[in-house]
């Protein structure tokens, strides 16, 4: 016990001159994200006052316009790909078409997609601008002409994407992931960035959680917040990370990340820098990057601009492990990204882009969990070792927890003043209350999986990590219940972890307010009264 | 108003239109059924038989295009009338409507009393 | 006790409050949407009825008695009318254009019209865009506003000047709006729609007004092309003679591979067969852009004399060039062996790829 001791010890001493670097990290993190919400604030507000009477309808008369082609990679969809296809095919845009990409799945999707759409040989693009693996072949559907299928030798979602733009025809290619929920008119929406300005190259829309809504056909019918905790808290992040984070990059002409999920892309300016890269895991903000770099070093004028008023929906993972690897697959690929464009970071060459948010991500985004966690540990072992003043410490705790509160909630508050998505005052208030839980517990979590994260980057680990979907429809009941059922005890037995580590966050929370309070004897200290009186 | 006047479905989704259209029909001496979406507007054609159906093309649940299929599929629907009505003015969907049956095809903005006149001569052969 | 545990308490109490402020003010601003949402509804559930009973009857003042003066009404109503003018012309649609010429809803639309705000301003341009413009006052705002540097609300007046029925006034709009760098090409194809009235007999005049739109210096040469794309679009056949003699003898303003390509198209869209001679003189330009756009077109009329031609281009040095010759060829019914036997051996692979590229998108072409 004492060698114990004397080891934490010698790491407390190793790390007190650290002390400054967490405090000025603490505020420098907080600073800026006070700052992205102040912006964003005003910002959002602004654009929805004109967005409310700035009259687009009767608007797209003329075929001058931007077409679309909207890309959609399917592998081993099976489960849900004549469903949302057919969803896709229902948008409301006078010009557009649908290429599926069919990345080499082992399963009965192209079976299905064949039958389905009745789908006809046509011949393969001969100019292939960016390479991918092979195509097989190329069909076109005989009840939907604007329905192109790609089915090529399994890649990366990045190559089924680059295939698809060789595909594509249209001016502007849409790309999105198999299972994103579009909303009708989200094209329309997204193209008033088109009517804006000129010289726009990539626009990004907001990403929603669609658990917990009630789907038909694809279509979302009735907004409602997930059941779970964990789809809640992704609730919370997703609504600040889109309504403040975005928004406020978009204000600042600076925006790094166009979600995978749902973005439009100039295909001339994809198709000058190459398309998407297949060797990352980060393919989506990569190439948003680059496009930045490239046009920037050309001298061109050129926009890349986030709209949030376009929705499209998805499903997010709901348990531990899954969503673990994605947070994990997200900060390599941001890792990733940082490392190949590490030449714009803090070079006024790039302007605000390399002075403002290159920095952020660099040490913010990328490297924040390691100052975290280092901070984590020695606040711990520190406390452990009694060496803190606890108020102190309670203090800087309840700061941090509290801040991040105000911050969620002021992206509730956002939402409010905007769009308005859920429905009752109850999915507020459980909102505001995720808001907080998401500090106590799930954060610190959060953060480790951002750690590892960048641990394996370095590492050298590239792969993606699998994805498991529930998929919106089932096969049978019986088959269903059992895998439910087995499911559900490993899934339990597997998140055991994570719920020890967000109670025993909370008790030693609770436990310091204890101590400080009883220390200033606001509370009576009930133990030492009864050993005293007990004459002990 | 008789019962065996003609009955009229229309299926449309913006309400002050359909108010429009539902107010002239019955001063026409129509009788007239209201859908707001595709999928029930499919329903109640097989259910109700109605002579006639005006038919939107941007509808939510399921396009116009897709109820005019399933009801020329369906052997109960495929002799009921239709006249498809629909902000789109694009050639190929004129085309497409009229490939699929539709008896006429009426271009939004559209002029009311036209269409009254459209309705008559459809319901008259 | 300690100075920090105050510390502390200060903290916590003012962050927890603000977080309760924002929860609060989330609530309240959700409350108030509710109300509104609610008043908009009942409003709009009141007027409905008397407007389409006016619109069979005539009767305005059974409409004008219905307002009270709240503003919602204003908004409920207006949207009424403007939902059903977006699909409804013809006699209704006048009728429902002079129920918004009542007095109680000008004047509101007016004070929002000389207001401080740009979001009120907008407003009431989306309004003015409904009625007819004769007010002098009202048209000297809005052309003011063009000069506005907010985007929106430029678009927004320009929109409501295209309502006018004064073609002059419109073309003046159009000017000034195309002389602006910052308006997106977008926009500014949505405006010439706009500036197009249904009306089929306005084509005459309208296509004669317009040259005073092409001949203004001041305009780039994007939105000039722009613009012979629109006229294109649209058809203004009125134009197409004007446009040839600009490309038979290009100004200044006109000399540019935009602006060539644009109306050697608009020859094209236009069947104009004088144009053919005119077309030629550009198969020799030094814009590889330009040369292509002239051989499809001249490819279209399908003359014999041509044919060397294209196949000297074969061997032009970019591959626009070539990819517009071989099609020009193939479309001609010259054999692909033929052309293949043309070309140099270096060539062969870009000739060849082209010669693919074509078959496909025609074969593709005749099963849809």
């Amino acid at each position: 016990m004492a060698e114990i001791r004397e080891i934490l010890q010698q790491f407390v001493n190793f790390m007190e001159p650290a002390e400054w670097l967490f405090i000025g990290y603490f505020l420098a993190v907080n600073l800026t994200y006070i700052l992205l919400v102040l912006i964003s604030f005003f910002y959002i507000r602004h654009q929805q006052n004109y967005y409310q009477v700035f009259n687009l309808k009767g608007l797209f008369n003329s075929n001058l316009y931007k077409p679309i082609s909207i890309l959609s990679p399917a592998y081993n969809e099976e489960v849900n790909i004549i469903a949302s296809v057919d969803a896709l095919l229902q948008l409301h845009f006078s010009d557009f078409e649908v290429v599926v990409i069919n990345d080499g799945s082992t399963d009965n999707t192209l079976k299905l997609l064949l039958d389905y759409f009745e789908l006809y040989e046509i011949d393969k693009p001969v100019d292939l601008p960016i390479d991918h693996k092979p195509i097989k072949k190329v069909y076109r559907s005989a009840t939907y002409p604007e329905l192109k299928v790609v089915d090529k030798e399994n890649g990366r979602k990045a190559d089924a994407l680059n295939a698809g733009i060789n595909v594509a025809s249209k001016d502007l290619v849409c790309s999105i992931d198999a299972d994103s929920i579009l909303e009708p008119d989200v094209l329309l929406k997204l193209l008033k960035a088109f009517m804006e300005e000129e010289n726009v190259v990539a626009v990004g829309g907001i990403v929603r959680i669609a658990n917990g809504c009630t789907i038909e056909d694809n279509i979302v019918k009735k907004v409602d917040l997930p059941k779970s905790y964990l789809g809640r808290i992704q609730t919370v992040e997703y609504l600040r990370s889109f309504l403040f984070g975005r928004v406020g990059w978009d204000y600042l002409n600076s925006l790094l990340i166009i979600s995978g999920a749902f973005g439009v892309f100039d295909k001339k300016a994809v198709v000058e820098v190459g398309g998407y890269l297949h060797d990352t895991v980060g393919e989506d903000m990569e190439l948003v990057v680059r496009l930045h770099r490239h046009f920037k070093e050309k001298g061109v004028p050129y926009r890349v601009r986030f709209m949030p008023e376009p929705v499209c929906w998805t499903e997010v993972p709901e348990d531990w492990s899954v969503l673990g690897r994605q947070r994990n697959r997200w900060q390599r690929g941001l890792a990733d990204t940082m490392m190949r464009h590490k030449k714009m970071l803090l070079n006024p060459k790039y302007g605000r882009l390399g002075m403002l948010a290159m920095p952020y991500f660099f040490f913010i985004e990328m490297l924040g969990p390691v100052v975290e966690l280092f901070g984590f540990a020695y606040f711990l072992i520190v406390l452990f070792l009694g060496g803190f003043n606890s108020t102190f410490v309670l203090l800087f705790l309840t700061a941090s927890v509290f801040l991040g509160m105000v911050l969620s909630v002021t992206s509730v508050l956002c939402e409010e003043l905007s769009f308005r998505r859920y429905p009752t005052l109850g999915n507020i208030a459980n909102l505001t209350l995720y808001a907080f839980l998401e500090n106590i517990g799930y954060r610190q979590i959060h953060t480790w999986w951002r750690f590892k994260g960048l641990i394996d980057y370095i590492k050298g680990d590239k792969e993606w990590g699998v994805m498991t979907r529930t998929g919106l429809a089932s096969k049978s009941k019986v088959n269903k219940g059992f895998k439910k059922l087995k499911e559900s005890i490993s899934s339990f037995f597997g998140s055991l972890k994570y719920w020890a580590v967000i109670y025993g966050t909370m008790i030693i929370i609770l436990a310091l307010i204890l101590h400080v309070l009883i220390n200033n004897g606001v509370i009576p200290d009930v133990y030492s009264i009864i050993r005293s009186k007990l004459g002990i | 108003m008789s019962d065996d006047s003609p009955l009229i479905l229309v299926v449309e989704d913006t309400e002050v239109i359909y108010e429009l259209l539902l107010y002239k029909l019955k001063k026409s001496g129509y009788r007239v059924e209201h859908r707001a979406n595709g999928k029930e507007g499919l329903e109640a054609a097989k259910e109700l038989q109605p002579d006639l159906v005006l038919l939107d093309v941007m509808l939510p649940s399921m396009n116009g295009f897709e109820v005019l299929r399933n009801m020329k599929e369906d052997t109960a629907t495929k002799d009921i009338k239709v006249i498809m009505l629909t902000s789109k003015n694009r050639e190929e969907d004129i085309m497409k409507g009229h490939k699929l049956g539709a008896e006429r095809y009426i271009e939004k903005p559209f002029k009311p009393n036209i269409l009254m006149l459209r309705i008559e001569e459809v319901l008259g052969s | 006790m300690d100075i920090s545990i105050y510390l502390l308490v200060i903290v916590s109490l003012v962050l927890l409050g603000l977080t309760l402020l924002l929860f609060v003010s989330a609530i309240f601003i959700r409350l108030r949407h509710r109300k509104w949402a609610a008043d908009i509804d009942q409003y709009r559930k009141k007027m409905l009825p008397h407007v389409l009973n006016y619109l069979e009857e005539g009767d305005e003042k059974e409409v004008e008695e219905q307002f009270t003066g709240a503003k919602l009404e204003y908004y409920a109503f207006e949207k009424i009318v403007t939902e059903m003018l977006s699909q409804v012309e013809g006699n209704e649609a006048k009728k429902l254009k002079e129920l918004l010429f009542l007095d109680p809803i000008f004047d509101h639309h007016y004070k929002l019209l000389i207001s401080n705000d740009d979001v009120d301003r907008v407003k009431a341009c989306n309004y003015f865009s409904n009625v007819r413009l004769v007010n002098f006052k009202i048209i000297k705002k809005l052309k003011e506003y063009l000069n506005s540097p907010n985007q929106m609300l430029v678009f927004s007046a320009a929109t409501a000047l295209m309502g006018s029925e004064d073609v002059n006034l419109r073309v003046e709009a159009l000017c000034s709006i195309a002389k602006k760098n910052k308006i997106s090409d977008m926009a500014l194809i949505e405006l010439f729609h706009k500036f197009h009235s249904d009306e089929d007999d306005q084509n005459e005049v309208e296509g004669e007004a317009l040259k005073a739109v092409l001949e203004n210096q001041d305009i780039s040469s994007e939105n000039r092309a722009l613009f012979i794309k629109s006229i294109t679009e649209i058809g203004y056949y009125n134009l197409v003679d004007y446009l040839l003699e600009k490309l038979k003898e290009p100004t200044k303003d006109w000399d540019h591979p935009e602006i060539l390509i644009a109306n050697i198209k608009a020859q094209g869209e236009f069947n104009n067969i004088k144009s053919v001679k005119v077309i030629r003189t550009y198969l020799d330009d030094e814009s590889p852009e330009v040369v292509s756009a002239a051989v499809s077109e001249l490819s279209d009329y399908g003359s014999e004399d041509d044919l060397p031609y294209f196949k000297y281009l074969l061997g032009h040095s970019d591959n626009k060039v070539k990819k517009a010759a071989v099609y020009a060829l193939l479309q001609n019914n010259v054999k692909e062996t033929e052309i293949v036997h043309e070309v140099p051996e270096s060539d062969m692979r870009t000739i060849t790829k082209y010669v693919m590229m074509y078959m496909n998108e025609n074969r593709d072409r005749k099963h849809s």
